[in-house]
């Protein structure tokens, strides 16, 4: 989701940073002035009236927030469009900011508010954090990779494309069904650099990741075969396919690799908040 | 035959369909790691439920103060237990209903104290915050608890009740008054100058003869002599006294044996109390006057001090009858006789008694034939006399008040400021006759400073102070808070400490029940 207009990621980012701040500035603020016409006391204290009222909003924001996974399950619902769920999902996430830490007090208090607490400000962070990456690494997907994939099928297409080259090595290699001598010194880069390479990217370590290598290896290979030029363009452009999906790969993996961290914490934190809430309101 | 590429495009696909509707490996991370901390919070909330008292100590909001740290797994040691009725905003209400009463008393401040007040007064936790730490304490609050009605004490007294404090105190650099001891006319009802004391020799003029250490060992044994003889002084030296000649704290020394605590256990707060037997009795002994029984000279014998004249009389007579009869006087206890011819003797022996003790009396108390004025040089050398001075039965001796403590409503500890000079807070009391001109003084007001020179220390640091020479100084950063002089709890009766019946607990617990902080 972008953030704003900004046209570069660093507008968008900056305009996010600035939005952090003035969310969580503006409400602490008001609070204060609130304070000052004497409707609460300064710092709230986090069982008055108006740190429960903080509380209870702050819980329901985070439900909404939480709301989303469920809202994921159960796309065939029309629950609403996804736009708009994210667009709130990120203004509330920002509002929550504020009214937990009013709620708080600026105080951690007890062991379990305040690991409750930790993990709602790592959520915090790790929300922003991926919404700042969105702002970037689209663009940059978009401006390294011509032929982006969906990429949990790359490693299919990978074997796809194997199946491709390998055909085309074949024709390469024979002539009218005979093995040429030239075949046969190229078999081994075809077995073990180049059918790897495609099949599993990066990973196979081999040495037509780097680009360099790559075109030393195909224009020795165009010396071999100097009449199938077409075929080895075509091999040549296989393996570049694969490489901008190596990077799409990488790229993928720091567009959605910070939802391993908000994930898991942003439930952990919903769990832990209604203990305490049950605890902090029902003294047993 | 080979098969034809178009039949590929043709077939219907039967490969990787439904992919999407299997997760990918970062999916699955983030599906695995969810649903383990679902299951991390899944066991804490059984845990919670299975053992609510072990898991307390998580949701409270801070240690408690060292005193109360039996209780810190317990909350119903303290807290009244409730559920979920009644509002969630009035969880703070809930929060702070504490049964304190279990263990303390909390007599009223001031019965004159407005019904706000006392609502205020009757929960604790109002001024008294635990879970601050296990050094906090429960007692150094801060000045806004006290201010919220000292700010406007008219405002927060009853209504029939006269407001007998300051009006208003909001700070102790800023408003507080003057120490109210200071501020009256102090009514002395004894006579004594430190200026004169404190004077080598103790004289009022440099012609004087001094009173000399000879002199005084004639008064009193060696012992005492020796207490108040300086290490660099010779016998032939006059007398010269500091502030310890008189002076001692309530160390439980052997010094101050029977006025204090055992040894070692006495807080040194305070001076013990300048008594005559102590403190006086070596240069200013009271004797009877010297009496000429049968051509013999006796000398006087050793007055009681602490006695009204009327007992003093009493206490004469006796005396003067013991003399008379080991002087061979006949008793007039000897059986009457019926002739009358012995009443003659009895009343030369009551006569003679009653001479002597008139005699001594008048002394005593020199009091004049004419005006009644006491002159004295015995007991109204010091003391103040009252009732009609030729009716020995009538005449009262003014009652000394106890001085040990000055500032009843606020508490001093005079051994934590014993690195300054006594004369830094008693102005006055050093030598003063040691130039001529100086005019004595008997009847001294209170040597103490003002309240300034408490703020040239207690002030925060680098506030400009004023003091009572018309210089000003640096405010020494020296805490000043409120709870820092003043107690709260029974405080119509300030002389009362911490174990005043008022703050008995109720119903003391045995170790058990005071351990799990309930009633048996």
């Amino acid at each position: 989701m972008l953030f704003g207009r900004g046209k570069t990621p660093a507008h968008r980012v900056t305009r996010l940073a600035v939005w952090t701040t003035t969310i969580a500035g503006a409400g602490i603020i008001l609070a204060f002035l609130g304070s000052l016409a004497r409707f609460w006391h300064w710092p709230p204290q986090s069982s008055s009236a108006f740190g429960v009222a903080c509380g209870l909003l702050g819980a329901g924001i985070i439900l909404f927030e939480m709301a989303l996974l469920p809202r994921k399950w159960c796309r065939g619902w029309r629950l609403g469009a996804t736009r708009l769920w994210m667009k709130l999902h990120v203004w509330l996430g920002l509002l929550a900011l504020p009214v937990v830490l009013l709620h708080t007090g600026f105080h951690f208090g007890g062991p379990l508010p305040a690991f409750t607490l930790v993990l709602f400000l790592l959520v915090m962070a790790s929300g922003l954090w991926g919404l700042a990456v969105q702002q970037w690494l689209p663009q940059k997907l978009h401006a390294n990779v011509d032929t982006e994939a969906i990429a949990s099928q790359i490693s299919t297409l990978g074997q796809f494309h194997a199946l491709e080259a390998g055909r085309l090595f074949d024709s390469l290699f024979s002539t009218d069904g005979i093995a040429t001598e030239a075949a046969r010194t190229w078999q081994p880069f075809r077995e073990n650099i180049y059918t790897p390479y495609i099949q599993m990217g990066r990973r196979s370590h081999s040495p037509l990741a780097v680009h360099a290598n790559a075109k030393r290896e195909f224009d020795r290979l165009r010396e071999s075969f100097p009449d199938e030029a077409a075929t080895i363009d075509r091999l040549e452009a296989i393996r570049d396919q694969r490489r901008q999906w190596d990077v799409q790969l990488r790229l993928t993996f720091w567009l959605h690799n910070w939802l391993w961290v908000h994930l898991p914490l942003a439930v952990a934190m919903t769990g832990l908040m209604f203990i305490h809430a049950i605890r902090a309101l029902k003294y047993w | 035959m080979p098969r034809s590429p178009s039949r590929d495009l043709a077939d219907r696909y039967s490969g990787n369909r439904a992919y999407f509707h299997r997760l990918d490996g970062s999916q699955r991370a983030k599906a695995w790691l969810a649903l383990l901390a679902l299951g991390a919070v899944l066991c804490w909330a059984l845990f919670e439920l299975a053992s609510p008292a072990r898991t307390a100590p998580m949701h409270s909001h801070g240690e408690l103060a060292s005193v109360h740290a039996a209780w810190e797994q317990d909350c119903n040691a303290c807290h009244v237990a409730h559920g979920l009725d009644g509002s969630v905003f009035a969880a703070r209400d809930r929060w702070h209903d504490l049964t304190c009463q279990k263990c303390h008393s909390g007599p009223a401040h001031h019965a004159s104290i407005a019904a706000e007040g006392q609502a205020f007064h009757d929960r604790c936790s109002n001024c008294h915050h635990d879970h601050g730490g296990r050094n906090s304490s429960l007692v150094r609050i801060t000045d806004d608890h006290c201010t919220r009605c000292h700010q406007d004490v008219a405002a927060h007294t009853s209504a029939l009740a006269p407001v007998q404090c300051e009006r208003s105190v909001t700070d102790f650099v800023q408003n507080h008054p003057e120490f109210k001891p200071l501020t009256g006319e102090v009514q002395r009802t004894l006579k004594f100058s430190h200026a004169l004391h404190m004077t080598p020799g103790i004289k009022t003029n440099a012609s004087a003869a001094p009173f000399t250490l000879e002199a005084l060992a004639k008064l009193t044994d060696s012992a005492t002599t020796a207490r108040y003889r300086q290490p660099d002084q010779v016998m032939t030296d006059a007398v010269r006294l500091d502030c310890a000649s008189c002076h001692q704290l309530d160390a439980g020394s052997a010094a101050s044996a029977g006025t204090s605590l055992p040894s070692g256990r006495s807080r040194g707060d305070y001076y013990l109390p300048v008594i005559f037997d102590t403190n006086c009795k070596a240069c200013h002994p009271l004797r009877a006057p010297e009496v000429v029984l049968n051509t013999e000279l006796r000398a006087g014998f050793a007055l009681p001090h602490g006695q009204q004249p009327a007992e003093l009389q009493k206490f004469l007579l006796g005396e003067f009858s013991r003399q008379l009869l080991t002087a061979g006087q006949k008793t007039p206890e000897a059986p009457v006789r019926l002739d009358g011819r012995g009443e003659a003797e009895s009343l030369a022996f009551r006569q003679a008694i009653d001479k002597r003790t008139r005699d001594t009396m008048m002394r005593l108390f020199e009091v004049s034939d004419h005006s009644g004025v006491s002159r004295g040089e015995a007991c109204t050398k010091c003391h103040d006399l009252s009732g009609n001075s030729r009716d020995f039965a009538t005449l009262r001796i003014a009652p000394v008040p106890p001085r040990a403590v000055w500032f009843t409503k606020a508490r001093f500890d005079h051994t934590v400021h014993r690195a300054s000079t006594c004369a830094t807070c008693h102005p006055g009391t050093a030598a003063a006759f040691t130039a001529p001109g100086k005019l004595l003084v008997e009847k001294e007001p209170p040597q103490i400073a003002g309240i300034d020179t408490c703020r040239a220390c207690h002030s925060p640091a680098g506030t400009s102070v004023a003091l009572a020479d018309g210089t000003t100084i640096r405010g020494g950063g020296v805490r000043h808070q409120c709870t820092d002089c003043h107690a709260y709890h029974n405080g119509d009766h300030p002389r009362e400490g911490r174990a005043a019946p008022a703050r008995l607990p109720a119903k003391p617990l045995d170790l058990k029940s005071f351990l799990r902080g309930t009633n048996p």
